[in-house]
């Protein structure tokens, strides 16, 4: 942020809907998160991202499900899980988590840039670090978890 | 500019930049223009048609004061809005229709040129506005000059005529009251003589309207002043010089709306994307409905028992939801009318340019069908009428030579049939010289003189649609179909629709386009690969074959050409397509190999210049889906079209055919052009043949040219008929030759419980020869040795060293092809 810049607001707090994905907890936007359901039927997509497990009706909406395990580089469970449906760029997705958590308002001040312990898959994926009373939370940026899975898809077109 | 008839969320004039203004907040006044374009996109149209029936029937009061209004009402508008340049050219316009309208001068092919010179400008303006919010550079005071001009000579050339004949042909029965008929008669027949007037000072008929000249100081171009003193009272509902005392409750929303007032008091703008979302909503509903319905049926239901009225509100959410999801799918039509409406216009033109005279009769132009299709069909349906006036219609001359009336007619009509709508392009011209396009054909080695010369002439026709067929050739010289055709076939196909074409030389053509109703619903097949469900789009699917164990015979899988399965189908080698490979799925269909029965069904496709089997393990149902979009990272896939929900809610994917034929590197089949060498290659390779063993352990060799396919039969099927061996297949009955019989007159008995015959090539009759068996498809290093001819012996070719009879069919099945080629009803 320049100084030049018009006093637009900056917010001072980003508020999170937080989930558990194996032994880690993460958190994406709140206000992006549309509803919260348990598990459903999807349809494979074969030739796919990996990372999508299937197509899902959402009230006729076809909406795909990122398995958020496999997402994040951990291993995959056979648990339908909870569905997350949000929406960025227009498009609507549901990511797969294993448990749900509290929405929390953090202090962006709070906000710390993410240590050299998360790596792989996790580390494009999160923006953040916040270090709650229960332990850290990794905040998620949806706009990257989405553009990788796109990546995969391109890459699997070019083989 | 009829895309902006109907605006989405995301309005273009939303874009233009924001200036400041007054005391009106911007958005209010951008919601106006907006409103206005719209407004005045639709009055174009009407102008535009208004002003080619005028030509044609200049008395038409009505329609030249309907004329006036839209001018004065986009003059007026553009006053309010400050758009300087349309003020003053829609000035000027106004001037010289108001001097029409008078009777000071009469409607002669100058003053229609100049008129729609006008309309063009108008809506170049409008267009511009719409995309930058401002009127653009261009400078249109050669137009304003030209108007000033026209309008001068006119009233010169009433002064020293007083001759008013404009129409050399009076049109009969003309209905321009009707919107659904528009009549025209344009002719190319340049400016009439001014000098050498025929004596036929028409009547001047005066507008019923009674009207005001407006003053003729305003001759010249206006000056601002005289735009802002005119338009200073912003946007009239009814204007107010002249017009007033007419019969105009309609003039706030223009010509459009004059021959059909009511439609505008009943009718409302309405975002796509709000009917998009309310279709959704149904869509679920139908859902909601079908679970509950089979709660309720279900044995198990205590409900049934207990709440017996629950039936009854079932019953009645059940209709109700039906007629809902009509009344929604209708939301989405519109009339054809939007594509039609242009073509008077675009008729007259070309009419002119071509020096040609045309009739044009629209019929069923409220006939609906979806939005998107709508613009889908226009350029196709441009290019169709296009081509019927530049190169259907003879010119007056040669008509007259003909016995044909000097004006061309071209009808146009759409209906609803069978679910789809049909569009007729039909003109009464020279028709489409079929031995030019048979000969075109051959030359271009799309098929050999022989095939093309047994070839209906109505299929011959169908050639012109091939890509590249004839913007090289001489058949454009000829004929000038052609040229495009096949654009116009890939984009009528690429939404599940046909074109068919019928011509008989000097009486005319027929193009009939047959186009789904909606694209949002398709017919398609719901298909298994392993556990997994896919519909396809039968649009593009052309037929089915199963792949039976114990049929292997019927449907040989050999390996291709570099190594991919093919199989023969009627003479033509069809690439395969395993899904289940493709998709990486464990499939159960198999081409089948010596342990494994053939097992699975061949959906045949033919998309753009591919035609495969898709190769899935059954097909499950045939069934209407509705189409739903998946997002862009699935579509990347390139192997997806869509999803759809079925009945009892589960997702399905939609295979996008093309798409397939891409991924799996499907061979294209030969192109129109040049492509002679890859067709032999491909597909007639006349050096391969199909080797056997006969009855009586021969080795013959049959040019693969030659073979249909391969079948076999139990032997109880094969009867015996006028001496003959045949078999009832297919409807008909196919003789059943004995290679041993004719090559060396001694027949074998059948002995095998199955009978196996190579069925021979249509062309050659329903004749099928009984082998042993069948060993290879090969293609000899050495060509035939033609020496070594004998009795129904071609030749003799080389097969890993041992020589092999070629059979030579035709001569050695004279009898049996003209006997079986007799088709005998089942």
């Amino acid at each position: 942020m320049t100084v030049s810049l018009p006093s637009a607001p900056i917010p001072t707090i980003r508020r999170v809907c937080m989930f558990v994905v194996a032994v880690r907890t993460f958190a994406v936007d709140a206000g992006a998160v549309q509803e919260v359901f348990r598990g459903t039927v999807t349809t494979p997509v074969p030739r796919g991202p990996a990372a999508i497990r299937g197509l899902l009706n959402l009230r006729g909406r076809i909406v795909p499900a990122v398995d958020m395990r496999r997402r994040l580089g951990f291993d995959p469970t056979a648990g339908e899980g909870i569905h997350v449906v949000l929406s960025a760029n227009g498009e609507t997705y549901s990511l797969i988590v294993d448990a749900m958590a509290d929405v929390i308002d953090i202090p962006m001040v709070a906000i710390e840039k993410p240590t050299s312990a998360v790596d792989g898959a996790q580390r494009e994926c999160i923006d953040g670090v916040y270090a709650a009373r229960g332990g850290l939370v990794y905040l998620l940026s949806i706009e990257a978890i989405l553009a990788g899975l796109g990546e995969t898809a391109a890459e699997r077109k070019l083989r | 500019m009829a895309e902006t008839r109907v605006y989405g969320s995301g309005s273009p004039a939303g874009a233009r930049p924001r200036a400041a203004t007054g005391f009106r907040p911007m958005n209010d006044n951008e919601e106006f223009v907006r409103e206005f374009l719209v407004e005045s996109a639709e009055n174009l149209d009407q102008l535009d048609r208004d002003l080619v029936a005028l030509e044609e029937n200049p008395r038409d009061a009505d329609r030249l004061a309907s004329i006036f209004r839209t001018v004065h009402t986009i003059k007026g508008t553009s006053g309010f809005f400050g758009f300087a340049k349309l003020g003053a050219i829609t000035h000027s316009g106004e001037h010289l229709l108001g001097q029409l309208r008078d009777g000071k001068i009469d409607l002669d092919d100058d003053v229609a040129g100049v008129l729609l010179n006008l309309v063009d400008a108008v809506r170049s303006i409008l267009d511009r506005i719409e995309k930058t919010g401002g009127e653009g550079d261009e400078d249109f005071h050669g137009l304003s000059q030209t108007l000033a001009r026209v309008s001068a000579e006119a009233i010169r050339r009433r002064e020293d005529g007083g001759v008013v004949v404009t129409r050399l042909t009076p049109p009969a029965g003309i209905a321009p009251s009707s919107p659904a008929v528009v009549e025209s008669t344009v002719e190319a027949a340049s400016p009439l003589p001014i000098e050498a007037p025929v004596a036929v000072p028409l009547p001047l008929e005066v507008p019923d309207v009674a009207v005001a000249a407006e003053p003729p100081a305003a001759l010249p171009l206006p000056t601002s002043a005289q735009i802002a003193e005119s338009t200073d009272a912003g946007p009239r509902p009814l204007p107010t010089d002249g017009l007033s005392a007419g019969p105009a409750p309609a003039a706030a929303t223009g010509a459009a709306r004059a021959q059909k007032p009511a439609v505008a008091e009943r009718s409302i703008r309405v975002d796509l994307g709000l009917l998009g979302s309310l279709v959704d909503l149904v869509g679920e509903l139908v859902l909601a409905r079908n679970q509950l319905e089979s709660t309720v049926r279900h044995p198990a239901a205590a409900s049934r028992d207990d709440h017996p009225e629950l039936i009854k509100v079932v019953h009645r959410i059940d209709s109700v939801t039906a007629a809902l999801q009509a009344a929604a799918m209708k939301t989405r039509m519109q009339p054809i009318e939007q594509v039609f409406s242009k073509f008077p216009r675009i008729v007259r033109d070309l009419a002119v340019t071509c020096r040609k005279e045309v009739m044009l009769e629209i019929d069923g132009a409220d006939t609906e069908l979806d939005r998107s299709l709508i613009e889908t069909i226009r350029d196709p349906l441009t290019h169709l009428v296009r081509n019927a006036v530049d190169h259907g219609i003879e010119s007056p001359e040669v008509r007259v030579a003909r016995g044909k009336l000097p004006a061309g007619r071209l009808a146009l009509r759409a209906y609803h049939e069978s679910g789809q709508v049909t569009v007729e392009i039909r003109d009464d011209g020279g028709g489409i010289p079929v031995e030019a396009v048979r000969n075109k054909a051959v030359a271009r080695g799309l098929v050999t003189a022989e095939q093309a010369a047994l070839l209906p002439d109505d299929r011959v026709l169908q050639f012109i649609f091939e890509p590249g067929f004839s913007t090289a050739a001489k058949v454009t010289d000829v004929s000038g179909r052609g040229v495009g055709m096949d654009v116009v076939r890939t984009n009528i196909e690429a939404i599940g629709g046909s074109v068919d074409i019928a011509s008989r030389p000097g009486l005319g053509t027929t193009v009939r386009v047959r186009i789904p109703l909606t694209l949002a619903i398709i017919p398609a097949l719901i298909v298994s690969c392993g556990s997994h469900r896919f519909a396809i789009p039968q649009a593009a699917v052309r037929e089915l074959i199963a792949l039976r164990a114990g049929a292997t015979a019927s449907a040989v899988a050999v390996e291709g050409l570099d190594g991919a399965p093919v199989m023969r189908l009627r003479g033509r080698l069809l690439p395969l397509v395993f899904l289940g490979d493709l998709l990486g799925i464990e499939a159960t269909a198999t081409a089948g190999s010596a342990d494994r029965p053939a097992h699975g069904t061949v959906v045949v496709f033919s998309v753009d210049d591919h035609v495969f089997g898709l190769v899935v393990d059954g097909v499950a149902v045939s069934e209407d889906i509705v189409v739903k979009p998946i997002v862009a990272a699935l579509v990347a896939l390139g192997l997806y079209a869509g999803a759809t929900v079925r009945g009892d809610g589960a997702v399905v994917l939609i295979l996008d055919p093309r798409g397939i034929a891409q991924a799996a590197r499907v061979p294209t089949r030969p192109a129109a052009d040049g492509a002679a060498d890859s067709a032999a290659a491909f597909d007639s390779n006349p050096d391969r043949y199909l080797v056997c063993e006969s009855p009586a352990g021969r080795l013959i060799a049959v040019p693969l040219d030659d073979v249909a396919r391969l079948e076999t039969f139990p032997r109880e099927r094969i009867q015996q008929a006028a001496g003959q061996s045949v078999v009832h297949r297919e409807g008909r009955l196919t003789a059943i030759a004995d290679v041993d019989g004719v090559l060396c007159g001694t027949p074998t008995a059948i002995d095998a419980p199955g009978v196996t015959a190579v069925i021979l090539a249509s062309a050659l009759g329903d004749v099928g020869l009984r082998v042993r068996r069948i060993l290879e498809v090969v293609t000899p290093e050495a060509p035939i040795n033609r020496g070594l001819r004998g009795r129904g012996v071609l030749g003799t070719i080389a097969i890993a060293g041992r020589a092999t009879e070629v059979i030579d069919v035709r001569a050695a099945l004279p009898g049996a092809a003209d006997e079986a080629s007799r088709q005998v009803p089942a």
